[in-house]
């Protein structure tokens, strides 16, 4: 018969975090590690270049320009997952309820995630610019006077084509994170609120909106955390003044030598706090919202 | 509620058959039916959750409303208990502190005072179901419909809830169309019952007119009517021409009417003023029940089941016995 010594009891105990090991020796490897490497490195000194003092580069962050570069790149990152989120959930919504027999709608819908990033920035500038598709389109049609009067959605002043371009590539992600869950809840649900009345906004509004709450704003902050740090379609489709601070970090890191990574090092390090500041209120939030002993499931 | 030649299909195929029904005002009726014979179907269809084929719905006043409660509570699980109870009135625009003083008021028919603020589970089974009933009967319909309500609770929680809900029904008077299979469960409430099979309601009447006089042998055998057999087989046991409407081709008795005799023939027992009659029987099977025994014994090639009451020495298996059987207790039926 076997027995089970205390050694035995003891990694029977612990075999559950044995399962997460490998995933959890990656993430304090590469994240962890990288994330110290990082901060070791935005602390070095540049006595070639004058810079004494170990937080110089984040003394020099200190200035109303970055301070607008913060503003610009998280109101974009926030506009394009709060967008995103809710462009996704309605387009969910619709496949769930209206096309269940239109596979192929689905399937479209999924397309976008297979592309890159970069490659989904030029597409859309070849569509949107004002020489582009679109304003030949409308000019042809007599919509507009002549291709310069389309209106300015690329390199334009309020990040409009960035925007676009990232919930290109974004709604699909919030549709496939949540869609076979709204399915369910559809399924689950609508009937019930049905028979005590509640129309179908209703039941989106008070029944599957809550349930779906936590994964749903979950979801929107994967992409504002994605679009906070991301270079591609700024680089390619923001003006050249329009501040976004994961292309200044790029300029800063490979354009004025070495001396200058600390600095370049150090922006990318407060997009990171951010992103973390945010990701624990809204943490915050979802652990007050289960307090009261609430379920989803 | 009026129900005129009722027909559901579904995906073309026809569930409801022409269904005729008048459920009357503070009446309680329960729909019997096996698995599959479109129960389920003509609750929807009543609540508006499946649409009539043709057919007329018709109310008493003009209009009226429903609630609908299924066989598992399906309350919202990130609303308290006091949200779901009003939920309804919420959706009907009614302003949160007049639904929730509604809602307040309502907890102590429910039996679930100091509860409000739990979520559905932190409840138990059959406080879970009783916040589903009050989420229907807050809306105050003129008809509410259960779908075997309390079909997935144990035995003794089934029958309080009956109990409770029978209490509550003659308190608020409120019309029941409540579906079941449990016979014990249309016996004690049912002011009416209907038999449903294969889409078609097939017999109404009150609990006892069913039971007794059941207008076919497949409702008979739904019921799971015991003793039953045809005339000619009661008359070759009574031994002569039997005084029964020629229309009645079929009978059936009660176990608790048939008497279980031991031992030799003994003449003293026929002398009695009903007409009975004595069958030799072996005895098959002896399980015991709460009154006594419960026994199953072959007479010729025909199975009867007998009870007894008190738990006095019952015969053996392969024993030979004698039954009495009084010809007044047995019910007649067509075929």
């Amino acid at each position: 018969m076997w027995r089970i010594n205390k050694k035995g009891y003891q990694i029977n105990n612990y075999k559950g975090l044995l399962g997460i090991l490998p995933a959890l020796l990656f993430m304090l490897i590469f994240f962890i590690g990288g994330l110290f490497h990082s901060l070791t490195l935005s602390l070095e000194r540049q006595p070639l270049a004058g810079q004494e003092n170990r937080f110089w580069a984040y003394k020099e962050l200190m200035n109303q320009s970055f301070l607008h570069s913060i503003m610009v790149t998280v109101g974009i990152a926030a506009a394009v997952a709060i967008l995103s989120g809710i462009s996704g959930l309605l387009a969910a919504l619709f496949l769930a309820e209206r096309s269940r027999k239109w596979k192929w709608l689905q399937i479209i819908f999924q397309l976008p995630i297979g592309i890159p990033h970069l490659l989904s920035a030029y597409l859309l500038m070849q569509v949107f610019m004002q020489s582009g598709w679109y304003s030949r389109l409308a000019f042809r049609l007599g919509l507009v006077d002549s291709m310069e009067t389309f209106p300015v959605l690329i390199h334009d002043d309020w990040g409009i084509g960035i925007i676009l371009a990232y919930m290109w590539k974004e709604v699909p992600f919030i549709v496939l994170l949540i869609y076979p869950f709204i399915v369910k809840l559809i399924a689950d649900w609508k009937e019930t609120a049905e028979v005590l009345g509640g129309s179908f906004s209703q039941t989106v509004r008070l029944v599957i909106v809550p349930i779906l709450l936590p994964m749903w704003v979950g979801g929107m902050w994967v992409v504002f955390a994605f679009t906070l740090g991301a270079y591609e379609i700024p680089a390619l489709l923001a003006k050249t003044s329009f501040g976004s601070i994961p292309v200044l970090a790029f300029q800063e890191y490979s354009q004025f030598g070495l001396e200058r990574q600390p600095f370049a090092i150090a922006m990318n390090l407060v997009l990171a706090v951010i992103s973390f500041l945010i990701g624990c209120l809204l943490i915050y939030f979802q652990m007050d919202w289960f307090k009261k002993g609430r379920r989803i499931w | 509620m009026q129900l005129e030649q009722i027909n559901i299909q579904i995906n073309n195929e026809s569930i409801i058959h022409s269904i005729d029904l008048k459920i009357n005002s503070g009446e309680i009726f329960v729909l019997m039916g096996p698995s599959g014979s479109g129960k389920t179907t003509l609750l929807k269809g009543i609540a508006g959750l499946l649409p009539f084929t043709s057919g007329k719905q018709t109310w008493e006043n003009g209009t009226g409303t429903t609630g609908l409660v299924f066989q598992e509570p399906r309350l919202f699980p990130h609303l308290t208990v006091l949200e779901n109870i009003s939920f309804g009135l919420k959706v009907r625009g009614i302003p949160a502190k007049e639904r929730k003083k509604a809602a307040r008021e309502f907890l102590k028919n429910l039996q679930l005072d100091g509860l409000e603020k739990r979520y559905p589970h932190q409840l138990s089974g059959g406080q879970q179901q009783r916040v589903s009933l009050g989420r229907a009967l807050i809306l105050n319909p003129d008809l509410l419909l259960l779908d075997e309500p309390f079909a997935s609770l144990d035995t003794t929680l089934r029958q309080d809830l009956i109990e409770w809900l029978y209490d509550l029904q003659r308190k608020l008077s409120f019309s029941i169309l409540w579906v079941t299979h449990y016979l014990d469960e249309a016996l004690s409430v049912a002011d009416r019952i209907g038999i449903i099979l294969e889409g078609r309601l097939q017999q109404i009447g009150t609990p006892s007119k069913i039971f007794q006089n059941p207008d076919s042998e497949k409702i008979a055998q739904f019921l799971s009517l015991p003793n039953r057999f045809s005339k000619e087989q009661w008359s070759n046991w009574f031994q002569g021409e039997l005084n029964v409407l020629p229309t009645l081709n079929r009978g059936w008795i009660d176990p608790n009417h048939l008497q279980l005799f031991a031992g030799e023939y003994n003449q003293d027992e026929d002398i009695r003023e009903e007409f009975t009659c004595m069958i030799p029987a072996i005895v098959t099977k002896v399980r015991p029940s709460r009154e006594g025994y419960s026994i199953s014994v072959l007479a010729g090639n025909q199975s009867l089941d007998v009870n007894t009451t008190g738990w006095k020495r019952v015969p053996t298996v392969k024993e030979k016995i004698r039954i009495r059987v009084p010809f007044a207790q047995i019910h007649w039926y067509s075929e």
